[in-house]
């Protein structure tokens, strides 16, 4: 035996067994993402009810204080194949109208959308988020997930009509997941995955190449806030404090970031969640961030492969983290958690005056009342 | 070529085998807090409220304390085992120890789980766990003297079928199940029983004179029965299910009807006048382990949950409701949660730590 066909040998081996550990820590780190040994234990923080099951999806919700409304997107199911309305409803939570009109509490409207000359038969409606002006002008912003047509459309508010005003598209965005606003027309969107649908995003999960991406847009132009992203998803600015929260679904954590004067992101910490965030909701009063997540990503796969599948549900989850004085430590509570049977796959969070909106992205609207709210 | 395939398998097993142990241990898992209302602890018992007995015509609670479970030569047994009395009528928050008359070995009397009986007359006789500071094992029947508010010794039990007794259950005026949750006695021994799946607990009866083999090679936490007194629940804590078998005290005879995949280790069990079984439970094992092997030091804390179990009419499924969950700041490492006044408060008990009472102010019935 030559000494050349020894070291081919070795080599071999050695190419081997490091393949063999590759490939066992990739296996082992897709089951851990999975979450197979997880479930919820359902829980809620006071009495609930379903404000509609008209619509496949309410995959985001906004608050605007100015007008204790808060505006659904609904309709996302489209994106996915089946066949649902899609539009922007809202919803009053001001319990004063309510104590007035009892019979219509619990009722949401939908939006009639004054289009201006553009072709809104594509809009698949999804995150959103709006800017109140001094003078009182409500601006909507949501993002488009048409999976052709990926765009974010700008629109006004006008009683119970929106006006569109135009639509932002790039390139660069394959899988738009939510937005949120930093001033007028100045906003931040996260785009989950280099591959926008199919195979080869499951590929790139699987991978955890960390393709994602997260973009500043301001006013006139796009830029590139952070890239290489790990699957960013949820996303929520804190004004007051300046800090951005970004979701990331595979890593099931929450980065968070400095928002500089020039608008540049210095990253500042990441919080494990062990969930997978998918919506958020930053409080302007307390600075306590609320996390719609999917707690088992193999239901949540599952539910995603087949949404018109009533059997096929999906666990829901809501986080609610409390910063402490410092703003380095934080307490999270569990104000909700159900195992598909009531929401499916939640997906939006909002709360305000001991309420609490929960959306699903493909199924119903929950609202509860929280008897604790400041222990919940 | 052979020995290659051979080899490669075993490894496959290894790799298997360590990714299992690591999902048992829950590394991937952690608690998220929530309350059903307002919490207090219990002023009395520090050092563990293990179980809970409530008894429901007199309105009281009985939780023992200053468990020995497995004990480490290193670490000294500083605390002392006891039981405590509790008023659910009032809410003044303070439990009673009560001392125990004509007990032969006061030092080592460290109580684990309890079960009760009302006899004839009216006096509730409890039926209690005891490890010793060595940590030898007997089935203790104590009288409760209402008026004197002493427990009173009136018989020891020991039995070399007790390997290693968690918790027991009344069948008579001195019957009982008692379950056995491992067969080894020391701390490596049981390290080893675990992670092997060679399990040595099971469950035992015993009539009054002697015992019997009900279960065997598992491992057998909390257990009780339904108000019916037919239906057996046993915590399979290693598997992190719920056994529910038949119960047949005329033939001495167990029938398994299902087993509830819970995926939390779920300890002790109570049932209430609803029939809905409740449970405390150790989501996260790998911190239970770590705060129970040294049960005095204040910075070890593992999660607490508490859960309730609503069971399908042929006990094959359950709709499961968590009232409460806490990463161990509040409650470390829960085991049993008891409901009371109409099931708007409710006792919590924990292995080493506090007892505690909250009032439940959050809906659990939301299909």
């Amino acid at each position: 035996m030559s000494t050349d066909s020894v070291f081919v040998h070795f080599v071999q081996r050695f190419v081997f067994w490091v393949l063999f550990a590759m490939i066992s820590c990739f296996v082992l780190r897709v089951l851990i993402t999975l979450d197979l040994n997880k479930r919820v234990y359902n829980h809620t923080p006071g009495p609930c009810r379903v404000l509609t099951e008209k619509y496949k999806g309410t995959a985001g919700l906004v608050f605007v204080e100015s007008q204790k409304r808060v505006y659904i997107t609904f309709g996302y199911g489209k994106a996915h194949n089946l066949s649902t309305k899609t539009g922007i409803a809202f919803y009053d939570t001001n319990r004063a109208d309510a104590a007035k009109n009892p019979q219509k509490q619990y009722d949401i409207t939908e939006m009639s959308v004054n289009w201006n000359d553009y072709d809104g038969s594509t809009f698949i409606p999804t995150g959103i988020d709006a800017y109140s002006s001094s003078n009182g002008r409500v601006l909507l912003y949501v993002l488009n997930s048409h999976p052709d047509h990926q765009c974010i459309h700008f629109f006004q508010v006008d009683q119970l009509k929106l006006n569109h005003r135009k639509a932002f598209c790039d390139s660069a965005f394959t899988s738009l997941q939510d937005i949120t606003v930093v001033g007028p027309d100045r906003f931040f969107v996260t785009n989950l995955a280099a591959f926008g649908r199919g195979w080869p995003q499951v590929f790139e999960f699987a991978l955890q190449t960390g393709q994602g991406a997260v973009y500043y847009y301001d006013g006139t132009k796009l830029s590139t806030a952070v890239s290489g992203v790990n699957t960013p998803t949820a996303i929520g600015y804190d004004s007051k404090k300046r800090i951005l929260y970004v979701g990331s679904l595979i890593r099931e954590s929450l980065y968070s970031y400095k928002v500089n004067k020039d608008m540049s992101l210095e990253s500042l910490y990441e919080m494990m969640l062990l969930t997978s965030p998918i919506g958020m909701f930053v409080e302007s009063k307390s600075g306590d961030v609320w996390i719609a997540a999917h707690p088992v990503l193999s239901e949540s796969a599952y539910h995603y492969t087949y949404p018109d599948q009533k059997r096929v549900s999906s666990s829901s989850q809501v986080l609610r983290i409390r910063f402490q004085e410092d703003g380095k430590t934080w307490v999270t509570t569990e104000p909700y958690a159900n195992d598909g049977a009531t929401i499916s796959a939640s997906s939006s969070i909002v709360f305000h005056d001991d309420q609490m909106l929960i959306g699903s992205s493909f199924g119903r609207l929950l609202h509860c009342d929280l008897t604790n709210s400041h222990i919940t | 070529m052979l020995l290659k395939i051979v080899g490669l398998a075993l490894l496959a097993i290894m790799v298997q085998f360590g990714f299992k142990t690591l999902l048992m241990f829950d590394v991937n898992k952690r608690i998220y807090n929530h309350r059903p209302g307002v919490c207090r602890k219990i002023e009395g018992p520090v050092h563990g409220s293990e179980d809970i007995i409530i008894v429901e015509a007199k309105q009281i609670a009985f939780a023992s304390s200053g468990i020995v479970w497995l004990p480490r030569p290193e670490t000294p047994i500083t605390w002392k085992g006891e039981i405590f009395l509790y008023d659910l009528k009032t809410r003044t928050y303070k439990a009673e120890s009560l001392p125990i008359r004509n007990l032969e070995d006061v030092d080592g009397f460290h109580p684990h789980g309890m079960s009760y009986w009302t006899l004839p007359d009216g006096r509730v006789r409890l039926f209690v766990v005891v490890h010793s500071k060595s940590f030898h094992h007997s089935i203790v029947l104590l009288d409760f003297d209402e008026k004197r508010r002493e427990l009173v010794h009136v018989r020891t039990i020991r039995d070399e079928k007790f390997v290693r007794p968690n918790d027991v259950v009344a069948t008579g005026e001195e019957s009982f199940l008692v379950s056995n949750d491992g067969g080894a006695q020391t701390v490596n021994a049981n390290a080893f029983e675990a992670i092997s799946g060679l399990y040595k607990g099971g469950l035992v009866y015993y009539d009054g004179e002697l015992s019997h083999h009900l279960l065997g090679d598992t491992v057998a936490n909390g257990i009780i029965l339904s108000r019916d007194q037919k239906t057996l629940f046993v915590s399979h804590i290693n598997k992190e299910t719920i056994g529910i078998y038949e119960w047949d005290q005329a033939n001495i005879a167990t029938r398994r009807i299902s087993e509830i995949h819970t995926l939390t280790g779920c300890d002790n069990f109570y049932v209430d006048e609803s029939d809905h079984l409740w449970s405390g439970c150790h989501p996260v094992l790998k911190d239970a382990i770590g705060h129970l092997s040294n049960p005095s030091d204040l910075s070890l804390v593992a999660p607490s949950q508490v859960l309730r179990f609503t069971f399908s009419k042929d006990f094959q499924t359950a709709e499961l409701v968590e009232l409460l969950a806490d990463d161990g700041r509040l409650i470390s490492a829960s085991t049993v949660g008891c409901p009371f006044d109409g099931g708007k408060q409710i006792l919590i008990g924990t292995v080493a730590r506090d007892l505690i009472h909250c009032d439940v102010s959050v809906p659990l019935d939301f299909y």
